[in-house]
């Protein structure tokens, strides 16, 4: 059985003064994230002679004729394909004036894609923030 | 503690404050500065009850969870004649809280205090991977059975399969999250009279509240797993004095270190095949429903002591030797209750005792060549546990849910009762030993070639009990170089060898070595036998040797800095990991470990500032897994 996780991470910021006392900031920061199992290899092994155990099902499905077959658990890779996708996204901007008092505002954006939701359900998530504040130095 | 600490700030703060009084009253000119900010956060897209929160961005923000919140903060500094102070602060909302500060008297008496505050949102696993279960619909009474497939027509109806496995989550919609908060502070004492003796003094008190998902098996055991939620309260209180003396050539430096741990939230229970008063398994149980509320999901209080040397020998300017000595004790105290196995008592306290000595002696052998030669031994030991089991026999064929054990078993023909001992030895108990050097050559001016060494070998004092090796002895090769080819440009290689004789494994793991476990073996003897095992179909089967530890490692690091022009810089960096165990039964383990990246930052114009990077992950593992059919 292989096991595999794979990570693809950009990341991205820059800064601009526009005049001495006005800036803009703004990052970016994106993963995408997948881990899948492959090359199962279980031999077919079956319970034989067991009245709840060894029963004909293959009315309900041709291709899987035994009750239990550890066999079936080949197919098993077919759930574990697991992907995600995050952004994490901030972009600001500060004004500061000759007499100490400063105007910060700042946009943010964290959104989470859950492609393949398993144990722990659709984990996906997007918030947006405003933040806003007034400063004065002294 | 929490109280002694209180009381120790509100002195150190007094003693600011009476310093400072006595600066300031000198004042002549501008000795204070600082910044209010005075704002609020709006969540545009707030955390909305259908989104977990528990990945990406959202997992430690607590604002998410808010349509408003404020942003408070600030920060003042004062400086004058000696007194200097420096606090800052920010309040976003109950569960972020950041506030540090540091207060200095002329150097001589220097105190530091930091708080902090943050949400932790945790998963919530719904357990729907756990519906291994095949009922006809004739079952009407089990929770999802029509989610099986339509079975009405095999066995004429009746039950289809006795292995299964099911779930209850008896908190569904509970959303589980945890708020850590932590104050650190200390003072440093450097006395001006003694200036070779300094006295520190640190203190740090950690405190998780919350509540967090906690599983157990329940009436048909392994067959039948339940969740609840669990309340979350616990403290962690440290306290660390140290000591630094230093004379001549040779400095000193003495520590202890106390922890508490204490968790204040109840225990949970649960009532294991509680269903019925004679349900089917109840007498092929250890303990049944009539043993009542048992506890499960338990987290102990322990104490945790440590007390550290350290010495440091600058012998000339070319030789210095270094060595340090660290004792520490953790004892589990939660476990010195009248003995009572099902409450987690065992009549004593539990101690793990750790011993380590470390040395390195650093030579510079020449202009161009450096020697380093080190060692270390630690030792572990753990203490022996007396276990005493229930051992419950019933006679073959007797029907299910016959006896309970509220009713006992005296004077029943052919049933049993009584209590067997066993000593549970830890895996934990080990003596380490290492030995290394590693040399260092300064061929040229901007090449450097480093090559070393290092033997380690652990010994696992109880590993009869375990069913591992006894010992692994590792080598560990590494070569590196370093070279500035020019002013711009830069470049590191690094290659590590590992060797493992014997790596940690564990013998009778799983199946055969040729990965199969045979044919179906049927029940297993002495169903009604509370000891039986699954055997021999399942545990004899057993015996080939599994790891997922390494036998060898080949690891290859490159690394280059250029920077062509006063407006570009760029990384780039790549780490391969090779790791392979053919010491095993059946298929090698292997691993491949690759992650790689480069990164530059350009300022194109003044006052612009672009950096971007890219970093690629891959890792795999590859290894033998067997399956066994377990019936019921």
């Amino acid at each position: 059985m292989d096991y595999r996780t794979e990570a693809h991470t950009i990341n991205a910021n820059a800064s601009y003064f526009i005049l001495p006392n006005w800036s803009i900031t703004t990052d970016l920061a994106f993963t995408l994230g997948r881990g899948n199992i492959t090359d199962l290899n279980f031999d077919s092994m079956y319970p034989t002679g067991d009245a709840k155990l060894d029963l004909d099902v293959s009315a309900v499905n041709p291709n899987m004729p035994h009750l239990y077959d550890v066999a079936y658990l080949n197919n098993m890779d077919k759930y574990s394909d697991l992907e995600y996708k995050q952004i994490d996204f901030n972009v600001g901007t500060s004004y500061r004036m000759d007499n100490g008092i400063g105007l910060t505002l700042n946009y943010s954006l964290y959104y989470y894609d859950d492609n393949a939701p398993y144990v722990y359900g659709d984990q996906g998530s997007t918030t947006q923030l405003l933040m806003g504040y007034l400063s004065y130095s002294f | 503690m929490k109280k002694a600490a209180i009381l120790f700030m509100t002195a150190i703060f007094a003693l600011a404050i009476a310093g400072a009084s006595a600066v300031f009253a000198e004042d002549d000119g501008k000795w204070y500065s600082g910044e209010l900010k005075v704002g609020a956060t709006t969540a545009l897209d707030k955390l909305h009850g259908d989104e977990s929160g528990a990945k990406g961005g959202a997992e430690y923000n607590s604002s998410v969870g808010y349509k408003w919140t404020t942003y408070l903060g600030g920060n003042l500094e004062l400086s004058k004649n000696g007194f200097d102070f420096d606090a800052d602060a920010l309040y976003r909302d109950v569960d972020d809280q950041e506030y540090g500060g540091e207060v200095s008297l002329r150097r001589i008496l220097i105190y530091k205090a930091d708080y902090g505050r943050f949400l932790h949102r945790l998963d919530h696993d719904y357990m729907e991977n756990l519906e291994a279960h095949i009922f006809p619909p004739a079952s009407t009474g089990w929770k999802n059975w029509a989610s099986s497939p339509d079975l009405s027509g095999i066995n004429g109806g009746k039950t289809v399969g006795s292995a299964n496995v099911y779930h209850t989550d008896l908190a569904p919609d509970e959303m589980f999250e945890i708020t850590r908060s932590q104050l650190q502070h200390g003072v440093k004492l450097n006395i001006p009279q003694i200036p070779n003796l300094k006295f520190s003094f640190n203190h740090r008190f950690e405190q998780r509240k919350g509540e967090r998902q906690a599983m157990t098996n329940s009436k048909c055991l392994a067959c039948h797993i339940v969740s609840r939620s669990q309340k979350i309260d616990e403290t962690t209180n440290d306290i660390n004095p140290k000591l630094s003396l230093s004379i001549g050539t040779l400095a000193m430096e003495f520590s202890y270190m106390h922890r508490e741990f204490d968790v204040d939230n109840e225990d949970l229970t649960n009532i294991y095949n509680g269903l019925k008063k004679k349900e089917l398994f109840q007498n092929r149980l250890q303990y049944d429903r009539t043993t009542g509320a048992l506890p499960y999901s338990r987290t102990p209080d322990s104490t945790k002591d440590t007390y550290k040397g350290k010495i440091r020998w600058d012998i000339n300017a070319d030789n210095t030797f270094v060595a340090n000595y660290v004792y520490s004790q953790s004892t589990n105290r939660s476990t010195r209750g009248a003995y009572d196995i099902l409450t987690g008592n065992y009549g004593q306290e539990l101690d793990l005792d750790s011993n380590i000595v470390n040395a390195r002696f650093h030579s510079r052998l020449s202009r161009a060549l450096s020697l380093n030669v080190f060692g270390k031994y630690q030792n572990l030991d753990n203490e022996n546990v007396d276990i005493r089991k229930n051992v419950r026999k019933n006679p073959a064929g007797a029907p299910g849910g016959d006896v309970t054990l509220s009713e006992g078993y005296i004077g029943k023909s052919g049933y049993s009762y009584f209590e067997e001992e066993e000593v549970r030895h830890s895996g934990y108990n080990s003596d380490t030993y290492e030995l290394g050097t590693d040399i260092t050559w300064r061929i040229m001016r901007g090449l450097r070639l480093r090559a070393g060494y290092e033997f380690k070998r652990e010994q696992r004092n109880n590993y009869r009990y375990h069913n591992v090796n006894h010992s692994t002895k590792e080598h560990i090769v590494t070569l590196s170089t370093d070279w500035r080819a020019s002013h711009d440009l830069k470049f590191d290689f690094d290659y590590k060898f590992e060797y493992y004789n014997d790596p940690y494994v564990l013998k009778e793991a799983e199946c055969t070595p040729d990965g199969s476990y045979g044919a179906y073996a049927g029940l297993p003897a002495g169903l009604y036998d509370v000891t039986r095992a699954y055997d021999p179909a399942i545990y004899s089967k057993r015996v080939a040797a599994r790891s997922n530890l390494p036998e060898y490692v080949h690891e290859f690091k490159f690394k280059t800095h250029w920077h062509p022009m006063s407006m570009l810089t760029t990384n780039a960096h790549v780490k391969y990991r090779y790791a392979n165990n053919s010491d095993v039964d059946g298929r090698d383990w292997t691993r491949n470990f690759l992650v790689a990246g480069f990164s530059g930052t350009i300022t194109p114009v003044k006052d612009f500032v672009f950096t971007a990077g890219y970093t690629y992950l891959y890792d795999s593992y590859d290894s033998q897994y067997c399956i066994a059919i377990y019936d019921g």
